[in-house]
């Protein structure tokens, strides 16, 4: 049932029909089915995984509190479970072939891998969800909730079920435990919020698929380089569209049941840094691996060399997160490395404020910076990392266009320019709540999305590229 | 409010907004016309076909058929054909003697129902009839709603005229992404079924019980291509129907084309003296 879908809209709409019709002490219980239901149409048999995780964090993270002084065993028991059964569907068979692999190498046998796992849908965003739940429990951040009814709703709520945001518990669970009013629903705002998310779904990211498929679905060493860069170009906005278009689809939806979600995406391409990036970029899962694992692990308070290892530590995991593929790995790799690399720029340049705040020297910036995220996108686009060397040495040693080179360039600027002038434009604003916009610019911004999405959304539709992971 | 607005502006509108719309609207003409000789095809019979050329040529041979209405429709196949035809003629007891669709490659397969196809199929069914194709073409409901938007509504059921006129602005963008298409999970359209031939069928069928002498004409392309056995044996199967084909033609050379589909002006009156030529005296090549 995807967000771009008629059948989800009609499912939608029998939801909120429902949640704002029965008395309010049930609307979470029918927040609660309707999640599952929605899960249950993906594949009903992940339904116990959601389950078992919210059990046991539900147990555990009430015994955190009830016996303060096995609060590490509880802890360790929630970490066990939910990244076991993560690692189990995730990451066992990959490991497996790797093993086989070494193995091989070295002149043994392999063994057959006679388990195959099919991939629960959302299996990482509400895992990361419920760790997040404990731990902040154990960090006494948050009180354990009673209610699990409540609790099962904050691991399953249906909107950010399957690709986030990944919510914490500190800002979710108040909410949900809360009466929700249906006079207090600010409707501009959630349908805003639902028309920027398909615009960037159907309009941008479809489109922008058409490309970079078009290019990245080719044989190599056909390619001119010019024309693999502006593919990258492509997918580097589709991807943006397509995970920025669900979570505002999903914060749009979640508005609309009186439930506020955070922003996952701050116009993500008009960083000039690394660090910039990832504070615009999946803000949830930075944050996410900023609290729960960089800072742990000593963050920026042990000295430079220790920052460093911190930096690559996460950025590495962060890319395993994505998916079981070397392609990941490389792609959090490479994102570790040039955040080391500009922390040392940083640190031995001290680049001087003044500098750092002239427009041009942060066009350059930021011109050079979108460069580099590109590289780091086609590993994440490639399907392994022989391919992604392939094309990096297309690009290099077949630099010339093609005939077509002008026609995807257009196709990218007309869909992407409208949209990043509008969201840079947004952005300078710096409104702390939707209320600041003006509601001519809202509406005039609606209406340009309905009639891109009438009128140029994508022939065919593109599963959402998060959904994989 | 800006939806009706829109419909309005489209409403006045729309002619200019492609020669396939006015085509389209002129149907309804071609219906009262007593043509006793029905073509029907795409693009490739609008530039391959003269039709002056045409009329002259039939009544040198001497055939009763003094004139012909010619449909040609753009991007279509046979669905659209077996639409244009059931509802414009079958259904209204407007039955000609001979109907003759100009088809090429695997233009008489039943393709996947895309949004395309449905918004076309909505321009030809009447209201009355959506409920039944609904059911005729087992629609799921996300095509259902396609369809019912694509009749009620003009700026869905142009959506693709209006986009290609905006998007033919960008410089190099039909052949761009007709070559990226190729890349875009290439030949899903017809690989899910790739021997579903039910509209052929069904229009066969439905010129049986009209008594209609329906014959198939395969197109010239720059390159020759085979016919499907299977259309062949099919076509056979009717006492109604024959096959005529300039699919592996060698009078067409590249001088006779003016892209990689259509006929040039003098490939077109070539084509059209043979055409009338093979009508009239109805060989079967197969």
């Amino acid at each position: 049932m995807l967000f771009n879908s008629y059948l989800f809209w009609s499912f939608f709409f029998c939801v909120f029909t429902l949640y704002w019709l029965v008395p309010k002490k049930f609307q979470n219980t029918v927040l609660l089915i309707s999640s599952y239901a929605f899960y249950s149409f993906w594949d009903w048999r992940f339904l116990g995984l959601i389950i078992i995780s919210t059990l046991t964090d539900f147990i555990l993270a009430k015994k955190i509190t009830v016996s303060p002084k096995n609060k590490n065993t509880y802890l360790y028991m929630s970490l066990t479970v939910n990244l076991g059964v993560l690692a189990l569907f995730k990451y066992f068979g990959f490991f497996i072939e790797q093993i086989n692999h070494l193995l091989y190498l070295i002149g043994i046998n392999s063994f057959s891998n006679i388990l195959h796992f099919v991939l629960p849908i959302g299996i990482s965003f509400y895992t990361f969800q419920t760790i997040s739940y404990t731990v902040d429990v154990y960090r006494g951040i948050t009180k354990p909730i009673n209610n699990i009814l409540n609790f099962a709703l904050y691991v399953s709520f249906f909107p950010q079920l399957v690709a986030g945001p990944i919510e914490r518990s500190y800002k979710l669970l108040p909410q949900l435990t809360k009466v929700k009013n249906f006079k207090n629903i600010n409707f501009t705002e959630g349908f805003y919020f639902i028309l920027y998310g398909l615009f960037m779904k159907i309009v941008l990211a479809d489109n922008m698929a058409i490309v970079s498929n078009g290019i990245y679905n080719q044989n190599i060493e056909s390619l001119m380089g010019v024309d693999i860069i502006v593919g990258t170009y492509a997918f580097a906005f589709q991807i943006y569209g397509d995970f920025s278009g669900y979570s505002l689809i999903a914060i749009g939806v979640s508005k609309l049941f009186g439930i506020d979600l955070m922003r996952n995406f701050k116009v993500p391409y008009i960083s000039t840094n690394p660090s910039e990036f990832w504070r615009r970029w999946h803000i949830s899962l930075s944050s996410w691996l900023k609290d729960y694992l960089y800072i742990p692990l000593g963050g920026n308070k042990a000295g430079i060399k220790i920052t460093y290892k911190n930096l690559l530590i996460t950025m590495l995991l962060g890319g395993l997160w994505h998916g079981a593929n070397w392609t990941f790995i490389f792609w959090g790799l490479f994102h570790g490395l040039i955040l080391i690399a500009y922390k040392a720029y940083d640190y031995k340049f001290k680049v001087k404020l003044l500098v750092r705040r002239n427009p041009l020297y942060q066009i350059l910036q930021t011109f050079f910076f979108f460069h580099l995220i590109c590289i780091s996108w086609i590993f994440f686009r490639s399907e392994t990392i022989i391919d992604a060397y392939k094309i990096l040495i297309q690009i290099l040693y077949n630099f010339s266009f093609s005939s077509d080179t002008l026609g995807m360039m257009g196709m990218i600027l007309f869909f992407v320019a409208p949209i990043f002038v509008y969201e840079y434009w947004d952005e300078r604003k710096n409104h702390s709540s939707f209320n600041e916009r003006s509601l001519s610019s809202v509406m005039l911004f609606s209406n340009y999305c309905i009639f891109m999405i009438i009128l140029f959304q994508a022939p065919t539709f593109q599963e959402f590229i998060y959904f994989q992971f | 409010m800006l939806l009706i607005i829109t419909e309005i502006i489209l409403f006045f509108t729309e002619d200019f907004l492609s020669k396939d719309i006015q085509h389209l609207k002129s149907i309804d003409n071609i219906t009262k016309e007593n043509n006793e000789m029905i073509i029907i095809g795409n693009s490739l019979t609008r530039k391959g076909i003269n039709e002056t050329l045409l009329i002259k040529n039939l009544k040198t041979n001497k055939t009763n058929y003094k004139k012909a209405g010619i449909i040609y429709l753009d991007d279509t196949s046979i669905i659209e054909w077996y639409y244009v035809f059931k509802s414009y003629f079958y259904e209204n007891d407007i039955i000609p003697k001979k109907l003759i669709i100009n088809f090429a490659l695997n233009q008489l397969r039943t393709p996947e129902l895309e949004f395309e196809e449905l918004s076309r199929i909505a321009s030809y069914v009447p209201i009355k009839k959506l409920y039944a194709t609904c059911e005729q073409e087992t629609l799921n409901f996300s095509q259902k709603i396609d369809l019912y938007l694509a009749k009620f509504f003009r700026i869905f059921c142009h959506r693709e005229r209006i986009s290609k006129r905006v998007l033919d602005l960008i410089p190099n963008y039909r052949s761009t992404i007709r070559k990226l298409n190729v890349y875009n999970k290439p030949k899903k359209k017809y690989f899910k079924n790739n021997h579903d031939y039910r509209h052929l069928d069904k229009i066969i069928e439905m010129v049986e019980i009209a008594g209609i002498e329906l014959i198939f004409c395969a197109m010239p392309l720059p390159e020759s291509y085979t016919i499907d056995k299977k259309i062949i044996s099919i076509i056979k199967g009717s006492d109604n129907c024959t096959i005529i084909g300039f699919n592996e033609d060698n009078y067409f050379t590249d001088y006779h084309f003016v892209d990689g589909y259509h006929l040039n002006p003098e490939g077109a009156q070539l084509f059209t003296e043979s055409f009338a030529d093979m009508i009239s005296n109805k060989v079967s090549q197969f």
